[in-house]
């Protein structure tokens, strides 16, 4: 391997959460301060504790209680990562700023809302995007890279319930061409009209595991 | 475990002997800042599997190290120094640069003030929003995209409407830019 695959292979690391250790090693000083630095960007973004390891770290120094399994904390765990998913957004946006849409988006349902199932989470493997009614509200369920989240199905130019495009793995709007990505932000390229200012976000809806089935946060 | 049982208690002598302050019940300081440490060294690490790993030398650490927390002015104090350690030694152990970055030094203030809020740490975001606004516009999207959202090169090719080719070369100058501008800060 190159030293540049290396460091490219590195760098995809820092990108999928993963160490770069092992491939930083064999690097020139100058790549190694580089690879720092997409440390530190990589960094800001805020990622909630994995609870599988606060356990085992926990009994690990204190001995006693149980251990977590990686499957039954999975179930347990992808509430709380969708919700750190939705609390990143406030970081994300105070760093990026200016190149935002000037849009919050925050969830789609605020207090006033409750917990109702619409998917059981086997019928939710990694990759799948699955639409949902649940009372008012239209969504996408998505399960990427094994987080499960859930955005608004409307479109935040004029309306109209968007479609999923699973060769773009983008959401596109029949009526005007707007595109947003997993993430529900919008795209800056399209095939549709311009917009200006961009677009803003599908609206993020909360979401979590509860007894193996998927709910949402609806009114 | 054993072992640990047996530390904690031979501290405990020494601990009466000395009529100073008493060590720190560890249970409740792993309960109350293994958050911010993890955060902290998630700041600098940028991933998962190393602030993993940091954090559990961190507190394995400071099972054996009880004895020093007395003469800290705080445990948070305390632990981010086991903290500030276990980090340069990582620095040390894979990359050339050896003890790097102000950045890691005196920020004592830093885990004591974070252990209610899950921020990352406000001295590397400030770095990183400072060394972003100066970088020109494609590089710092490049950078934005790739490490702020976590698009891989593909999604960020099209995001941007270039080719992957042109996203890795632009990623690659824009981190030789960052670096610059960064200094003797990392």
């Amino acid at each position: 391997m190159s030293d540049l695959e290396r460091f490219d292979r590195a760098i995809d690391k820092i990108v999928e959460d993963r160490s770069p250790r092992e491939d930083v090693k064999r690097l020139s000083a100058e790549e190694q301060r580089m690879i720092r630095m997409a440390q530190l960007l990589h960094g800001t973004q805020t990622r909630t504790v994995d609870p599988v390891f606060r356990e085992n770290l926990h009994s690990r120094l204190f001995g006693g209680g149980r251990k977590y399994s990686r499957r039954t904390a999975f179930l347990s765990s992808l509430g709380t990562l969708a919700a750190g998913l939705v609390a990143g957004l406030g970081i994300d946006r105070a760093i990026t700023g200016k190149a935002e849409s000037p849009h919050a988006s925050e969830p789609l349902v605020g207090k006033n809302g409750r917990w109702v199932p619409v998917a059981q989470v086997v019928d939710l493997p990694h990759g799948a995007v699955h639409t949902f009614t649940a009372g008012p509200v239209q969504g996408y369920l998505i399960n990427h890279h094994g987080q499960i989240r859930a955005v608004s199905r409307i479109c935040t130019h004029m309306g109209c319930a968007v479609n999923f495009e699973r060769s773009e793995q983008h959401f596109v709007c029949p009526c005007h061409g707007a595109e947003f990505d997993m993430h529900g932000r919008f795209v800056s390229t399209y095939r549709g009209e311009k917009y200006s200012p961009a677009l803003a976000p599908l609206p993020p809806i909360n979401v979590r595991v509860n007894a193996g089935a998927v709910e949402v946060w609806t009114v | 475990m054993g072992t640990c049982v047996l530390e904690v208690v031979s501290l405990n002598d020494s601990a009466r002997r000395s009529t100073l302050r008493e060590p720190p019940d560890l249970e409740q300081v792993f309960a109350r800042y293994m958050d911010s440490v993890y955060h902290f060294l998630y700041s600098r690490l940028g991933n998962r599997e190393d602030a993993e790993d940091l954090t559990s030398e961190v507190f394995l650490k400071a099972t054996k190290q009880l004895d020093s927390a007395r003469a800290e002015a705080s445990v948070a104090q305390w632990l981010f120094t086991v903290a500030r350690t276990v980090l340069a030694d990582h620095w040390r152990r894979y990359y050339r640069t050896g003890i790097i970055v102000e950045l890691d030094e005196s920020r004592i203030n830093e885990i004591q003030g974070a252990s209610q809020a899950l921020e990352p740490s406000s001295e590397s975001a400030r770095l990183v929003t400072e060394v972003l606004d100066a970088l020109p516009p494609r590089y710092r999207m490049v950078l934005e995209f790739r490490f702020l959202r976590s698009y891989t090169i593909e999604e960020t090719a099209q995001a941007m409407s270039l080719s992957a080719g042109n996203v890795k070369v632009i990623q690659h100058r824009a981190l030789t830019k960052a670096v610059e501008l960064a200094g003797t800060r990392i």
